[in-house]
Formats: C-alpha cells, sequence, structure tokens
C-alpha cells in the first residue's frame, strides 16, 4: 500500500461485510452459497474477488448491489446499511455477470438507461466518450442482438461507468474477450479508478487482472463460499502490462495459486 | 452477397408458386375426379366462373360490410383486453381474476348470447359483438403473457440503479409486452373476422358475408359459398400479415425476427 496510504480516502470505510450467509433452497435441498463472508475495505479501494465456479461470487455482488437480502450479516457501503433503492447511499455503477442489455435499445440509449433511471442528466458527449472507451464507436445506433457477445460486455462495463459511481460491482467483466482487448481494457479501467477512485470490488476468474488491478486480492472457497484469504497486492501504480514480468508478479501469482490448489484438492477430497 | 440474396428470393418465389400450383392441381384432382358429381367442391375453373358471373361489386358489398363490423369489433375487442391487462398491471392482484374473464368470454354460450344482444341492441350489433368477444380473448391472454415476459436480468438492472415497480415497469416491462402482445394482435385478426361473420348468420341484416352464405346455402349455389371461402380466408391472411408488418415496423428488435436478421 506504499502509494495509496497517501490518499485520505482509504481512512475512510468502505466495504464492511460481517458474517454474511445466504442459502437458496433446491427443491427439498438446502444450498449454502455463502457462509459467514467478512470482508473490510477502505473506500477508494480496488477488491479483487476470486474463486472457484458456484462458490457465490455474484451472490455477493448482488446482496451487495441491494438485489437480494443476506440470511444473516450485515452490510455496509461507505459506513451506510444498504437500502434497496434508495438515492441517498453511494452512488452505485454495476455490470452483471450478463451483460443484461435492454433488446429494444441501441448501445448509446442502453449505456444511458442508468442516468434516466437514477434521474441524472445525460451528456451526451459523456456517452460518446464512454462508447470510445470501450472501443465501440461506430455501433452507437447498434441494438445488442447485432453485437457479438465480448461487444455486448463492453457495453455493459460502459454502462456501469455512466453514473460516474462511488462504488463499483463488477462481475467478471471481460470474460468474454480476448487476451489482447481484455488488457487494454483493464489498463482504461486503472486509468479512469486512478483518475477518480471508486470503491471497486471486482469478480474475475484472471489471476492477471486481478493483481494488475487491485489493491487487495480475496480468495473464496468452494461452495459454501468462505474467505480463504485476503492478499494486498502491494506494487505501485500506474501498472502496465511490464509488471506481468517482474519477480514481484510472479510471487504474488504462485501464492494465489497455492492458495486456490490448496482448497480445490480439500474440496475433491484427493486431500 | 447481393447474388446470394436474390438467389434466395427467387427460391423463396418458387417455393410459393410451386406450393399454389401444387394446391391447385390437387383441389382440381379432388373437385373433378374424387367428388365429380356430388357438387360438394366446385372445380377452381367453375369457382372462378361463378365469380365473374356474380361480379365483383356483389362479392366487394358483402365482404366489405363484414369487413367493417369485423373491423369495429377487433377495435373494440383489443380495446377492452388491453385496458384489462392495464389494471392488471397496476394491480398484479387482479392477474387472476382477469384470466378468469378471458376463459369465460371464451366458453360464452354465443349462439344463446347473439340473439339477446339482435333484441337489445338490433342490426350489426351481433357481429360486432362477437367479432369483438372473439378478440378479446386472444389480445388479453397475449397481453398478460407479455406482461409476465420480461426477464430477470433486466428488471434487476433497473432496481440496482434505484428504479422501483413504476420505473422497471415504464423501462422493462411494458417493452418485454411487445413481442407476445404483437402475436396475439395477429392471431386476432381471422378471429375477429369469423366472430364478425358468425354474427351475421344470427339474422337481422341483409348484407354481409354470413348472411349471403346462409343464402348460398339455401340455393345450393356451392360455387359461390365456396368463393366467398376462399376470399375471406385470403383477406384474414392480409390483415394478419398486415399487423406482422406494423409490428416490424414498430418493434424492429422483436427476437421473433432474429432469423430473418441476416437478410
Ligand atoms: N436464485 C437462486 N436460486 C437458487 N440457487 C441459487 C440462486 N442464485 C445462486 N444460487 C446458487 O448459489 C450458488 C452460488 O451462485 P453464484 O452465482 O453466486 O456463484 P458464482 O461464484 O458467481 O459462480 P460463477 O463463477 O460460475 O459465476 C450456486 O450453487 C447457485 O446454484
Ligand atoms: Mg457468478
Amino acid at each position: 500500500m506504499a502509494q495509496n496510504t497517501t490518499s485520505p480516502r482509504l481512512e475512510q470505510p468502505g466495504l464492511h461485510l460481517s458474517g454474511l450467509s445466504r442459502h437458496f433452497r433446491l427443491g427439498r435441498e438446502t444450498i449454502t452459497a455463502i457462509s459467514d463472508v467478512d470482508l473490510t475495505t477502505p473506500r477508494g479501494s480496488f477488491t479483487a474477488l476470486i474463486g472457484p465456479s458456484g462458490c457465490g461470487k455474484s451472490t455477493i455482488l448482488r446482496i451487495l448491489a441491494g438485489l437480494e437480502k443476506p440470511n444473516a450479516g450485515t452490510v455496509e457501503v461507505h459506513g451506510q446499511a444498504l437500502r434497496r433503492g434508495a438515492g441517498d447511499g453511494p452512488r452505485l455503477g454495476i455490470a452483471f455477470q450478463d451483460a443484461a442489455l435492454l433488446a429494444w435499445r441501441s448501445v448509446f440509449t442502453n449505456i444511458r438507461l442508468p442516468l434516466e433511471v437514477a434521474g441524472l442528466p445525460v451528456d451526451p458527449k459523456r456517452i460518446g466518450d464512454l462508447i470510445r472507451l470501450v472501443g465501440l464507436e461506430g455501433f452507437e445506433s447498434a441494438r445488442p442482438a447485432q453485437l457479438s457477445g465480448g461487444m455486448r460486455q463492453r457495453v455493459s462495463i460502459a454502462r456501469a461507468l455512466a453514473v460516474e459511481p462511488e462504488f463499483l460491482l463488477l462481475d467478471e467483466p471481460f470474460g468474454a474477450l480476448d487476451d489482447i482487448t481484455r488488457q487494454r481494457l483493464n489498463l482504461e479501467l486503472q486509468r479512469i479508478w486512478s483518475a477518480r477512485p471508486m470503491t471497486t470490488l471486482m469478480v474475475t476468474h484472471g489471476l492477471q487482472e486481478a493483481i494488475v488491478l487491485a489493491d487487495r486480492v480475496v480468495v473464496m472457497s468452494p461452495r459454501p463460499g468462505r474467505i480463504l484469504a485476503s492478499i494486498p497486492v502491494d506494487l505501485p501504480r500506474p501498472r502496465t502490462l511490464d509488471l506481468l514480468r517482474s519477480p514481484e508478479f510472479h510471487a504474488l501469482q504462485d501464492q494465489l495459486l497455492e492458495i486456490m490448489y490448496s482448497q480445490s484438492a480439500v474440496a475433491s477430497g484427493e486431500d | 452477397m447481393a447474388q446470394l440474396d436474390s438467389n434466395s428470393r427467387l427460391w423463396d418465389w418458387a417455393f410459393v408458386i410451386g406450393t399454389a400450383l401444387f394446391v391447385l392441381a390437387g383441389w382440381w384432382l379432388v373437385a373433378g375426379v374424387v367428388l365429380a358429381g356430388t357438387h360438394a367442391l366446385p372445380t377452381p375453373d367453375a369457382l372462378i366462373g361463378k365469380l365473374i358471373e356474380d361480379g365483383a361489386g356483389f362479392y366487394a358489398r358483402h365482404i366489405g360490410v363484414t369487413l367493417w363490423s369485423g373491423a369495429q369489433g377487433y377495435f373494440w375487442g383489443n380495446l377492452l383486453a388491453l385496458g384489462v391487462a392495464a389494471m392488471v398491471l397496476l394491480v398484479p392482484e387482479l392477474e387472476g381474476l382477469a384470466t378468469q374473464i378471458g376463459v369465460v368470454s371464451k366458453c360464452l354460450p354465443l349462439v344463446a348470447i347473439g340473439p339477446i344482444i339482435l333484441v337489445v341492441a338490433g342490426d350489426r350489433a351481433p357481429s360486432i359483438f362477437l367479432a369483438g368477444l372473439s378478440v378479446f380473448f386472444t389480445t388479453l391472454i397475449g397481453a398478460l403473457l407479455g406482461l409476465s415476459a420480461a426477464k430477470r436480468p433486466a428488471l434487476d438492472l433497473v432496481a440496482a440503479y434505484g428504479g422501483g415497480r413504476w420505473m422497471q415497469l415504464r423501462k422493462v416491462r411494458l417493452y418485454s409486452a411487445i413481442p407476445a402482445l404483437i402475436g396475439a394482435l395477429q392471431i386476432a385478426v381471422p378471429a375477429g373476422f369469423l366472430g364478425a361473420i358468425v354474427g351475421e348468420y344470427l339474422g337481422g341484416v341483409d348484407t354481409g358475408v354470413g348472411v349471403a352464405l346462409a343464402i348460398a346455402q339455401s340455393q345450393l349455389e356451392v360455387e359461390r359459398a365456396w368463393a366467398f371461402a376462399i376470399l375471406t380466408g385470403l383477406i384474414a391472411l392480409a390483415g394478419y400479415g398486415l399487423v406482422d408488418q406494423v409490428g416490424r415496423r414498430l418493434a424492429p428488435w422483436n427476437p421473433a425476427y432474429a432469423s430473418e436478421g441476416a437478410s
């Protein structure tokens, strides 16, 4: 944190999840998606959340977005308890795991939607900037059905940024993209975030992008999802792709891989 | 690409014409050979001869009257169905009741109700009423289906940005309802037309397809009856296509058209 401890924002509370549990009923069975999750991050910090498929990452994001209620535990964002639909909390931007674009809207009006819903003023120039940011200039009036999966995901990222969020939730935002595009968008996201730090929680399966982007990487166990480790990434910013060749990067990557592999061995009973 | 396009369009037409010729040949065979002498089905040439003999004006007069009744029924039936759907929208608890109303409307003993309406309102009322009733059910069911067609992620999206039920309705539910609604409005066209014809059977009027059909039957004018059947079938088809075209204009994003996006 050498770089970031200078920022006064970090003294303030960001995310605070405490004793969070959520189960679902599936027929006659009860599935525990997450169990006793504790997580505290400072305001304006970037946290990456990794873990095996089905361990409850999206569930945590949905709870933070106010879309689902936990069965136990509490959630605070910027020191405030969540209230669904309340306009007085920190401004949220969210990109869901499936892009969730509205089929009847164009790229432009899809990106505009959060502003309409939140009753914020629409600045066409800014939306144009976002479209350029995600490399979709020329597709402003295309409908989602006319885009590729990766392009839809990029619309979804632009839409998450449309409200200039203070609090950003990203669920595998770059999952459907090729390496080159992903790396470019990683660096763009870092640039945006550095210019105006948002309290960010990003779910990803990519260790590389987790390390490049995050102040802290949180590793979850297989279902029922618990937090196994929370590893700080003390690498200076702005981080570039040169970082990927540094010994510090590889040491971190090895450390994270080791935590993940040890758990998958336990889970499948091979240990 | 243009080459491929015009080629495939050519094939489409070849298919349509081929099918038409096939049907025509089959018709001729059945009418001229299998059913020869029974008067059940006229041959195509006999039918066209009858069309010319009666004159376009004759058919236009009767069909025009029925079309007008059907159109009025279509309008009122759809209006009422959309009104009920709108009420369900505002008070979701009413959905069960609305579905019941729809089903009951479909089960009404038309032949019993028609004469009552004839006595009360007279003239064209039964025809319009039956057309409206036929339309009401399909449109109501289509609208109700449509209102529950919104996808969870889209609703979540609005909720995440602080939108409540009303906002979800405005930004998501109404649009999601359009595909099912357009489908229902299309099916309602032939249903309404048929309702208008059946309404004319109840009497009280001296023009209309229903009346003309009844007279043709009593006079054993088989050719004329068939001529009406085919003309009204074509008109219903045209109405169906018209609503389809309007739907495509209004909602080009409708996934129902997705497979044709390439052309
Ligand atoms: N609405 C629901 N009803 C029933 N079960 C659910 C529901 N939502 C999630 N689950 C269950 O909760 C568990 C965690 O789901 P979640 O979507 O949070 O996983 P995830 O970590 O995001 O996985 P992935 O990496 O594959 O996206 C899964 O086992 C899933 O079956
Ligand atoms: Mg997920």
